[in-house]
């Protein structure tokens, strides 16, 4: 065994299991040369094989197979396809390499040392591993039409221009958002994170609630359920949009000692409750659409009334149209939660504090 | 009251052979010989066993000439307790006791 093999199975190894690598192999020179020699190392690289393949390892590797394989949609003839497939690759690599971040030291590093911390990071890893997947299905059923139908569109090359122009801005947009989403789950959940355990606590759960809530009233994408009044969900909807951020704003920004502090910390609150508040949204509304596409309004695809409605590809173009709109709410959410996180935070009265040294934000 | 720790028959042996004489320093080496266990078994038992505070273990003092520096391990006083507490458990060592440093 090479000196440069040693040193990279060591270094990839835990720091608490370095040791114990190191100690194995440092026994090589007393172990007998031949089938002793060989059968030490054997032992060696399977302890340290142990340590590597771990739960979060293995599901780790999992999700990034299944969604190669379930993305990846062999024997298309969409022009699109090739340029999704890179799209899809890069969003995997992405997400698969993130945790290795959380080695390294600096904004984007180690993991706080709170429990909160763990939690929110744990959990904005699994909510962007479901978006991707709702993705992939989202592009599998809207992107159907145009594959293997009788589609002759009028001008091939047209098409064919604009297919390929799409699916390359929709595949730097996605892996765009999904970057930024993945350094403000690394930021905020780091060593060096301006955000108190209560602010991540506070902000993630009303972003959850306020994404949920807005599910419930728009299930399908409909922005109004027949069951109640108009003006009902209108105010619910208003409660969903601005007045959770703007209260997860003011129940961090009490804990300030300065106004500047009150609107730094409902900033952060809004941040966070913006951005899980779109993925839940995002992650339960889309897969909805999907198993219920004929509950989605419909769109025309042609307006002349004597061309049959309600066909499959409308029904397709209809679901990609609306939950292209929610994807939408990924960019936005997080840019409005900071803005209602900011007034929630200018609102609330802040007493100067002399005798309580707490974190400010 | 803590549940008691079912140690398996390798565990036992390893315990066993540390036991032999407590107060010595042994080689991961020495212990699979002992033993008769592979180095992918001895050392995750040898790694619990630590993590259970049963055994302690350091690196051997200065750099000796043209080999790395060896791990050294020994029980604690509670696993020597322990070890004391399930002799008839512990499998009999295959090999004769081999190399040990003081």
């Amino acid at each position: 065994m090479t000196g440069a093999l040693t040193r990279v199975l060591l270094a990839v190894l835990p720091a608490r299991r370095r040791a114990w690598g190191e100690a194995v192999l440092a026994e090589l020179a007393a172990v007998p040369p031949g089938r002793p020699r060989r059968a030490w190392i054997a032992g060696a690289l399977w302890l340290i094989a142990r340590e590597l393949v771990t739960l979060p390892r293995v599901a780790l590797a999992a999700a990034a197979a299944a969604c190669l394989r379930l993305g990846w949609a062999p024997g298309s003839t969409d022009p699109a396809t090739p340029i999704q497939r890179v799209g899809l690759l890069a969003i995997v690599v992405l997400l698969a390499a993130s945790p290795l971040l959380s080695r390294a030291r600096g904004d984007l590093g180690a993991v706080a040392d709170s429990r909160v911390a763990r939690v929110v990071r744990a959990g904005g890893y699994a909510a962007l591993w479901a978006l991707l997947l709702v993705v992939i299905c989202l592009s599998g059923y809207a992107g159907a039409r145009f594959e293997h139908r009788s589609m002759t569109p009028a001008n091939a090359a047209q098409w064919h221009s604009e297919r390929v122009g799409g699916a390359v801005s929709g595949s730097l947009i996605l892996f765009g958002v999904m970057a930024a989403y993945v350094a403000a789950i690394l930021w905020l959940t780091s060593r060096r994170s301006p955000a108190s355990p209560a602010t991540l606590a506070l902000g993630g759960a009303w972003g959850v609630m306020g994404g949920i809530l807005l599910y419930a009233l728009m299930p399908v994408g409909s922005p109004v359920l027949p069951a109640t009044p108009a003006a009902v969900d209108r105010l619910l909807l208003g409660v969903g949009v601005v007045g959770v951020p703007i209260a997860a704003g003011v129940m961090v920004a009490r804990r300030a000692a300065t106004a500047d502090d009150a609107r730094a910390a409902g900033a952060l609150a809004g941040l966070l409750t913006g951005g899980a508040g779109a993925l839940a949204l995002v992650i339960l509304t889309i897969p909805t659409m999907l198993l219920f596409p004929s509950h989605v309004p419909l769109k025309w695809a042609n307006p002349d009334p004597s061309v049959p409605h309600g066909t499959r590809f409308e029904r397709e173009m209809s679901v990609g149209d609306a939950a292209d709109k929610y994807m939408g709410f990924l960019l936005l959410g997080p840019l409005l939660g900071i803005t209602l996180g900011v007034v929630g935070g200018a609102l609330t009265i802040v007493e100067p504090r002399t005798d309580d040294p707490r974190p400010v934000i | 009251m803590p549940l008691p720790h079912r140690d398996s028959a390798q565990t036992a042996s390893v315990l066993a052979a540390l036991a032999n004489e407590p107060a010595q320093w042994c080689h991961g080496y020495d212990l699979a010989r002992q033993t008769g266990l592979k180095s992918g078994s001895l050392y995750p038992i040898l790694i619990r066993l630590a993590e259970r505070g049963l055994v302690t273990a350091r690196w051997e003092e200065g750099q000796p000439a043209g080999r790395p520096r060896r791990h050294l391990y020994r029980l604690t006083d509670a696993g020597a307790a322990v070890a004391a507490d399930r002799p008839a458990r512990a499998a009999p060592a295959r090999h004769g006791l081999a190399e040990r440093t003081a």
